[in-house]
């Protein structure tokens, strides 16, 4: 039982983790993202599209554009 | 962390490498062999976002001089169908314990089967679901050990996981594991066999194993 609580909370972790991710990325790195993951050797939408239009709304609708790249950051 | 949060956690922390976890990414290669750009650049930003480190190549020349520069945890190919399985071939002649995942523009079963039996992890075909290759790769990555397809009757056995093993332990148990005794093993690694025996005694006791019987045991059903 606790160890299933544990492994939930690290799963939640997962998520931010995944999130945080994108949000480190640049606005042009964003948007570069973005065009790579719906490409046409891709059928369907995929999560990690999903993460990337909801990143680019939220700064969209935030008005919190994020122009400085990481040296190291995805991709 | 789970040290910090249970007593338990030797035990929680074995169970958890069965569990695929981006975080365990960062020090894991993929390689992407395309001659294609943009299967390229999708597939890179893909493999990224999942905390991979990614290395690009667009020839079979290139993928063999990145098998020999790194420890490559997946390759994923999409060459034509011919360089494709040449690639997955040398792939399997130079490392072991990659996991494999060959892309083909057409659809033909002769060349799935071909490449299956090659020791493929799997097999797409463009336009592919992206959480396919992901899923995939996460199951890939949840396997302690991995058994080859048979060559010349004799199916080989890597071990890839068992993250509180050594380096030096991890290859005992392979060799243990593919039917080498402790004076084969120190010949192939260059040791004594008292130092074999000392190693194999001490991963023994890391995975609980009572005998070499029972290492097996666990090594082939982790």
């Amino acid at each position: 039982m606790g160890r299933a609580v544990i492994l939930n909370f690290i799963d939640n972790l997962d998520e931010i983790d995944k999130k945080s991710r994108v949000r480190q990325l640049s606005d042009a790195e964003l948007e570069k993202a973005r065009e790579h993951l719906a490409s046409p050797i891709f059928t369907d939408s995929n999560e990690w599209l999903l993460l990337v239009e909801a990143e680019s709304e939220r700064r969209k609708e935030t008005g919190s554009a994020k122009a400085t790249p990481k040296p190291d950051s995805a991709p | 962390m789970l040290t910090m949060l249970t007593p338990n956690s030797v035990l929680i922390s074995d169970d958890a490498t069965l569990i695929y976890k981006p975080a365990y990414n960062r020090d894991r290669h993929v390689v992407i062999a395309s001659d294609q750009d943009d299967t390229v650049s999708s597939l890179d930003t893909l493999f990224r976002l999942e905390g991979f480190k990614v290395f690009t190549c667009n020839s079979a020349e290139a993928v063999e001089a990145a098998l020999d520069q790194t420890q490559v945890s997946i390759l994923v190919v999409h060459f034509d169908a011919a360089t494709s399985l040449s690639v997955l071939a040398m792939t399997r002649a130079h490392q072991m314990g990659v996991g494999v995942f060959v892309i083909f523009s057409e659809h033909d079963i002769d060349n799935t089967v071909t490449a299956m039996r090659a020791g493929a992890f799997d097999v797409l075909k463009t336009p592919f679901d992206p959480e396919r290759l992901v899923n995939g790769v996460r199951d890939l990555m949840r396997s302690n050990t991995l058994v080859l397809p048979p060559v010349h009757g004799h199916r080989q056995v890597v071990i890839r996981g068992f993250s509180q093993l050594t380096p030096r332990e991890r290859q005992v148990l392979q060799l243990t594991v593919n039917g080498k005794s402790n004076r084969e093993s120190a010949l192939e690694l260059g040791i004594s066999a008292r130092t074999v025996e000392v190693h194999r005694a001490r991963l023994m006791m890391k995975i609980g194993a009572k005998n070499t019987a029972d290492l097996i045991r666990i090594a082939l059903t982790s």
